[in-house]
């Protein structure tokens, strides 16, 4: 022991540690719910396609990246642009995030009519191939192109570095939006599928992809609107990643991807509330076993994708999912 | 009963394919080689086009022992060409070490139906244990390889384990997440060497004779390359030789059994778990031989050679040549790993050129370069 101090209590010292251990607790879970929240919108659109056209979009995680990497450059345009006043450049932030949203969904329609639409009646290995080659082309294509694209990115800073003070863990502003922008997502998912039409018709084909064509169903149209919405919410969970961890790079897509399918997959795929519920389990894991193993923050995703090789070994149909059955 | 046609026009197409192969890999220029190509693929179109390519699989199929014997041949005489250009050299043993891994990738994408991301990661799993042992050990090259082929094949039957009751995308998944979870494991390792890798893996020692020297004989330098070339020529052999043998068995039967239909394989009475299982051991031992061979022929193995991409690449390979069809396999394995060395100035685009001949080659020619051909069963040829 030090010599010339007061030596503290017995007391004290417990309380300070118990403190700090309570602060790291809720920092992980502040954390795990910032990781779940993208992991979560993924997977809901892997579940959405897997819902409409029985494939698995492998390159979910390439919109997830392609969209961070529109919005970023649009964004350090804006900011290039010169001072604006605090309100416009709110809504020109907006704008170009909803912009950049619409861009990726209209790339997911693209992908959807040029690359999965000709394997509909083929053997199912085939989707799973080609929308890896998308992701492959899509990856490389901005590494190439876009300006120095093979470093990582800044994602332009647009939320004013304040925040507040929850007890004793600060939130700041870019927590609370990526909060907001959770909450209004998965609300306006809910609204789609269970109040508009189109949601009804995109529930229809996945129920029944022959019989709700019987019913006249425009698929064609039902299934684009899919892709569009799954790429968005992609796109979404790409803008998280950029305002939470400011620095991204080209190849982040693919690991967020399949971190995505296999949340949906724990969740059960086809499933929308499985997917989220596969989200979070899946980004608990995966922070608390970095922080409290040791060693383990560099092999948190061992933890992750051994949550997903126990649920299919265990429960192939996931938290939610139903069994299947085999079709002859 | 149909003429057999003449073994003349497989003898033709043999040696134009082999004066094409020679010239294109002595051309050192990239706009000459990137010329070659574009007329290499009218040719072919040309051949098929024309109905040549009918006459030569015909001839192909009715002659098949003579000319697989003279391919052999040609195979054998490759190397001498090279002799004052090890970098070819390097390149051809390369292409063969991958060809070894593709065969066995084969079995599963192909012939079963199954596919396989982790093909890599059983490549890495055979080079570190063979690189180890030789390492640490001092274990020789010739225990250390099956000892590689055996760690894979262990670790092929633990990931087929949990595949089992999964089919398609999950399964697929899960070969995904087998490919991560190893590579990262490897990666934080202290005894793997982590992300520094395995350095100074020694070359194989066969009858004091060090595979891999140069040589001099009566004013001819032999590079160390070309021996190891021939070693691995050795290999591919006896692995094409096990990979048809086993095609034409009734793992093979069972294997396509499964790809066209599971139910009613199993309403057959074929054990889907036991077939299952054994493609996945049977094409990890090949990547693993394949793992042992590159890291002594490297000399060093670090975990980027073991990566995700790697898997991707060999899923890439086997789709363009044609799936369970091992001639097209090595066809597209060759041609995934030369082009894209002989074009070194596009270095940056060889992703974007793999995942474009992906796309490209699901949409406009699923059965690959090569499509395999329907089982024709001749009862009295027991065939």
């Amino acid at each position: 022991m030090s010599v010339g101090f007061p030596r503290p209590t017995d007391d004290s010292t417990l309380l300070v540690k118990e403190h700090a251990v309570s602060l790291v607790f809720l920092l992980q879970i502040k954390n795990s719910i910032m990781l779940g929240a993208q992991y979560s919108l993924i997977a809901i659109g892997f579940t959405l396609f897997f819902g409409a056209l029985n494939v698995v979009v492998f390159c979910q995680g390439a919109f997830y990246i392609l969209a961070t990497f529109i919005g970023a450059g649009l964004l350090s345009l804006l900011i290039g642009a010169g001072h604006l006043g605090p309100i416009v450049f709110g809504c020109v932030a907006f704008a170009i995030f909803f912009l950049s949203m619409c861009l990726t969904g209209l790339v997911g329609v693209l992908v959807e009519r040029t690359t999965i639409k000709p394997f509909r009646n083929a053997p199912l290995v085939m989707p799973i191939l080609s929308t890896i080659g998308v992701g492959i082309v899509i990856e490389q294509l901005l590494k190439l192109f876009y300006p120095q694209g093979s470093n990582p990115q800044v994602f332009p800073e647009i939320f004013p570095l304040t925040g507040v003070m929850l007890g004793d863990l600060f939130i700041s502003v870019s927590e609370l939006v990526i909060l907001a922008i959770t909450i209004v997502t998965l609300v306006a998912i809910w609204f789609f599928i269970k109040k508009t039409k189109i949601g009804s018709h995109v529930v229809a084909i996945s129920q029944d992809f022959e019989a709700a064509a019987l019913m006249g169903i425009n698929v064609d149209r039902a299934i684009m609107v899919t892709f569009f919405i799954g790429a968005c919410l992609a796109a979404i969970a790409g803008f998280m990643n950029g305002i939470y961890y400011t620095v991204f790079r080209y190849d982040m897509g693919a690991m967020a991807g399949i971190k995505g399918f296999s949340a949906s997959v724990v969740g059960g795929l086809g499933s929308v509330y499985g997917a989220v519920l596969g989200g979070f389990l899946m980004a608990f894991t995966e922070t608390f076993a970095a922080a409290y193993i040791p060693g383990g923050s560099a092999i948190r995703d061992v933890f992750s994708f051994g949550i997903l090789l126990l649920f299919l070994i265990l429960r192939p149909s996931g938290i939610i999912g139903e069994k299947a059955l085999d079709k002859v | 009963m149909k003429d057999k046609s003449s073994i003349l026009t497989g003898f033709i197409f043999a040696c134009a394919v082999f004066a094409a192969v020679i010239i294109f890999m002595a051309i050192d220029n990239m706009a000459f080689s990137l010329a070659l190509i574009l007329f290499y693929a009218l040719a072919s179109i040309l051949l098929v086009k024309t109905g040549f390519w009918k006459k030569v699989r015909n001839s192909i199929s009715d002659n098949p022992k003579k000319l697989c014997l003279l391919t052999a041949c040609f195979v054998l005489a490759t190397p001498l060409f090279f002799f004052n250009n090890p970098y070819v050299l390097h390149i051809l043993t390369l292409a063969c070490i991958y060809c070894v891994a593709t065969i066995g990738l084969n079995i599963q994408v192909g012939s079963t139906g199954m596919v396989n991301f982790a093909q890599g990661a059983f490549f890495g799993i055979g080079a570190y244990v063979s690189a180890l042992l030789g390492g640490h050990f001092g274990v020789s090259f010739w225990i250390s390889l099956p000892a590689g082929m055996l760690a894979a094949g262990f670790f092929g039957l633990l990931m087929g384990l949990p595949t089992l009751k999964t089919r398609e995308y999950h399964l697929s998944l899960v070969t995904i997440a087998f490919a991560y979870i190893s590579f990262l494991l490897v990666m934080n390792f202290d005894w793997t060497g982590g992300p520094d890798g395995i350095a100074d893996i020694s070359k194989p020692v066969l009858f004091g004779f060090k595979i891999g020297q140069t040589v001099t004989v009566g004013g001819v330098t032999i590079p160390g390359v070309a021996f190891y070339c021939y070693m691995v020529l050795a290999f591919l052999g006896i692995a094409l030789l096990v990979a048809h043998r086993l095609h034409n068995s009734w793992y093979g039967m069972a294997w396509n059994a499964i790809r066209d239909d599971e139910i009613s394989s199993r309403c057959y009475g074929l054990s889907l778990r036991k077939s299952k299982l054994e493609a996945f051991v049977f094409g990890s031992l090949f990547a693993g031989a394949a793992g042992a061979l590159y890291a002594h022929f490297i000399g060093f193995m670090s975990t980027e050679n073991m990566s995700f991409q790697i898997g991707l690449l060999m899923v890439c390979m086997v789709i363009l040549g044609g799936m369970d069809n091992i001639a097209g396999v090595l066809v597209g394995t060759l041609l995934l790993i030369v082009i894209p060395e002989k074009l070194r100035a596009f270095d940056d685009y060889r992703m974007l050129f793999y995942g474009l001949v992906l796309i490209s080659m699901l949409l406009f020619r699923p059965q690959g370069i090569i499509p395999s051909k329907p089982r024709f069963f001749d009862l009295k040829k027991r065939v």
